[in-house]
């Protein structure tokens, strides 16, 4: 009993080794020779570095281009077309489609595999 | 109640005034509530001062701004510039919490560089990163002497010789372009300090142990024991940050989220959890209280940023896309389980890890299959961050690579960072146009939480149980932590137009870079990565097979993408060329 316990954390140990050496392997070996090597990624990682990207980030609050985007989209339909910047009728029509779609969603989405 | 050790958050179906400080869901609530009203009590009272600030700088450049509407003025780009700059957060108490909360740095080689730098290497650092930062200060001050100088010749023609304003316009985009790298130089150069991240972790550790400890203690629960198991979540959480901001894996895209499910997993898979850590592997606990702060980032006057063109590829796209997937899932595939569906669908469609979540905790979907959409969301989104840009790049007409290709990749890569990083490839116009539409798909997840909460509730749980669903079991089973995350969204997004109103410039100075990105986005990430480093913890390998039997979630992924490609162009094609070309030529 005591044996076999001893095997099974061995082998959970060996796992986490091998593991470790994949991703080290990935960080440092693999990873970087796909920067260089695979089109328009060299290209996509000198982006990141030079305009400092958080990449891996999930919201919009994690990234600086949403805010200076934000700013600038907001600024420059404000100054170039008034008329048609903020919540115009034609606007509200989209918010309108997205509620009347999922509207339509809440009553017909198929409950059962059987349903039409 | 629920029950730390089971898959699924389960209602009870009847209502008790104890839940309000018993239930996790409210815990949640009020625990969110805490943080975001502490970041009013924080930056609030800096709004008359704010206000005077943008005041002065309308003043100084408005006229400047306004003097042609044949193209955006030297002066348009600095009031905007100096508008932008005008942040709660950057008050002495603002710093202060921002490097309380801070995350361990980015590194290369030598993980220790996460945790502290010397002063020596501090100072090697900002070597490099001077001399590149003077040189595009030279560059940006050149840039701007001939931006002036076209501005002026196009100034003295009356703004009316159509090749002296093309040239003004050139000069000026130049000197933003110099600009921008001037930005980034300056931020290496800032960054180049001695830190030392180790006590500030251990304190911040130890707040969010003594946080949630108290939410738990009221619920029942063993606080010491808790406190005990929080050490060791909390490791494995911060491990995960380590891992995700080593520099290769940063351009692969390869997140937090990502890291703290598999080092959970790792461990619970070869050498077990350890006991002493279960009390605190509470996914739903920490990932509720997240999504009550990520609420308050949904606020709703964000949608008009990029116009009617803009709603139109979001918010009719998404649902769109959304809808006709899950259909695809349930009749033509026939996925077994409707809370994976629903799910995949989110994380598809509107945007990523966070939807993945908002829509999980909403259907109450369980842990595997929360892990494996976010799994499929992860790989896709590396995968498509290389891809469309390339795509764009070598098919796309040079006129419509900017915009058509922004709006098209904002629709449709999952996750914001991968957005920017493709957007920014093709140029900043189109990193704008891909960040804002990817922005206004994020305000979409309040809208598809409540949707998906208020499906499952009264359709799919009434089918599973057999019987019709009374108002009062509606109100029973609905996710309460919901409540939270529309409620903070609502009132944020009224205080955020209050003071839109009030002054321009003022909603984003004081709920963007204030109560948000000085108070709940500092702590939001780290609940989100505690949730998932516990669902990892709490996952079995063998499980999570069985939910990708027949590899149905990737066929289900991959048609809905698919479907979200295609018709993301043709309606970013539709709205920006045919319907509305006058926003294309304003942005």
């Amino acid at each position: 009993m005591e044996t076999a316990e001893k095997n099974k954390l061995k082998k959970s140990f060996k796992v986490i080794i091998s593991t470790f050496f994949l991703l080290w392997l990935f960080a440092f070996v693999a990873g970087p020779w796909g920067e260089r090597h695979i089109p328009v990624f060299k290209d996509i990682t000198k982006v990141i570095e030079e305009n400092n990207i958080d990449s891996t980030a999930y919201m919009y609050t994690e990234i600086e281009g949403s805010y200076s985007g934000q700013n600038h989209l907001l600024a420059a339909l404000a100054h170039e077309i008034p008329e048609e910047f903020g919540f115009t009728a034609v606007f509200m029509s989209g918010v309108i489609c997205c509620f009347t779609i999922l509207a339509f969603a809440y009553r017909f989405l198929p409950m059962n595999d059987n349903d039409n | 109640m629920t029950d730390s050790n089971s898959d699924i958050v389960q209602d009870v179906g009847k209502w008790e005034w104890s839940e309000l400080w018993k239930k996790e869901d409210w815990w949640a609530i009020w625990l969110g509530l805490i943080i975001l009203v502490a970041g009013i009590i924080i930056y609030f009272p800096q709004t008359g001062e704010l206000k005077q600030q943008l005041s002065s700088i309308e003043a100084k450049y408005q006229a400047e701004a306004q003097k042609t509407k044949e193209f955006k003025t030297i002066g348009w780009y600095q009031l905007n510039d100096a508008k932008a700059k005008v942040k709660a957060k950057d008050s002495k108490a603002g710093k202060w919490l921002a490097n309380f909360t801070s995350y361990p740095k980015g590194w290369v080689a030598n993980p220790l560089d996460t945790l502290f730098m010397t002063k020596e290497k501090a100072q090697a650092k900002y070597d490099r990163a001077v001399g590149k930062y003077e040189a595009a200060k030279a560059a940006t001050s050149q840039a701007f002497e001939n931006a002036k100088a076209a501005e002026q010749r196009a100034q003295e023609a009356g703004f009316e010789n159509q090749a002296l304003n093309e040239q003004a316009k050139e000069a000026i985009a130049q000197w933003r372009n110099t600009k921008l790298k001037e930005g980034s130089a300056k931020k290496k150069v800032s960054a180049a300090k001695p830190y030392n991240k180790i006590f500030t972790l251990i304190g911040f550790g130890i707040f969010m142990a003594v946080f949630f400890g108290i939410g738990m203690k009221c619920m029942g629960k063993s606080f010491k024991e808790f406190l005990i198991g929080f050490s060791f979540v909390y490791l494995i959480t911060v491990l995960s940050w380590v891992a995700s901001y080593q520099v290769t894996m940063k351009h692969y895209g390869i997140g937090y989220a990502a890291w703290a499910i598999f080092f959970g997993m790792l461990i619970s898979n070869t050498i077990g959890t350890p006991k002493f850590a279960m009390p605190a592997v509470q996914t739903e606990y920490y990932i509720k209280t997240g999504l009550v702060l990520l609420g308050a980032t949904i606020l709703f006057e964000k949608i008009i940023t990029i116009g009617t063109a803009g709603i139109f590829v979001a918010w009719v796209v998404t649902p769109t896309v959304w809808i006709v997937t899950y259909w695809f899932g349930q009749k033509i595939i026939k996925i077994p389980s409707k809370r994976l569906n629903a799910t995949i669908c989110s994380d598809m469609s509107v945007c990523g890890v966070s939807a993945a979540i908002a829509t999980a905790a909403a259907c109450k979907a369980k842990k595997e299959e929360l892990t494996l959409s976010v799994g499929l969301s992860l790989v896709f989104t590396s995968v498509m961050m290389i891809l469309m840009p390339a795509v764009i790049h070598a098919f796309f007409p040079e006129d419509k690579q900017l915009v058509l290709g922004g709006a098209w990749m904002g629709g449709t890569i999952d996750a914001t960072g991968a957005v920017a990083a493709a957007g920014a490839f093709l140029g900043e116009k189109a990193l704008y146009v891909a960040a804002t539409i990817k922005m206004i798909q994020n305000v979409m997840i309040g809208v598809m939480a409540f949707f998906v909460a208020i499906y499952f509730t009264t359709k799919v749980e009434a089918a599973e149980t057999g019987h019709k669903v009374s108002l009062m079991e509606i109100w029973y089973r609905f996710p309460k932590f919901v409540l939270g995350f529309i409620g903070a969204s609502i009132i944020f997004s009224l205080f955020y137009s209050s003071f839109q109103a009030a002054q321009d410039g003022l909603g984003p100075a004081l709920i963007d870079q204030g109560v948000i990105k000085g108070t709940s986005d500092l702590v939001r990430k780290w609940f989100f990565t505690l949730s998932f480093v516990s669902i990892g913890l709490a996952t079995n390998f063998r499980e999570l097979k069985h939910h990708f039997k027949g590899g149905k979630p990737l066929i289900l992924y991959v048609f809905g993408q698919s479907f979200n490609l295609a018709l993301t162009l043709a309606m970013a094609y539709l709205v920006f060329y045919i319907i509305f070309p006058e926003i294309t030529a304003a942005i």
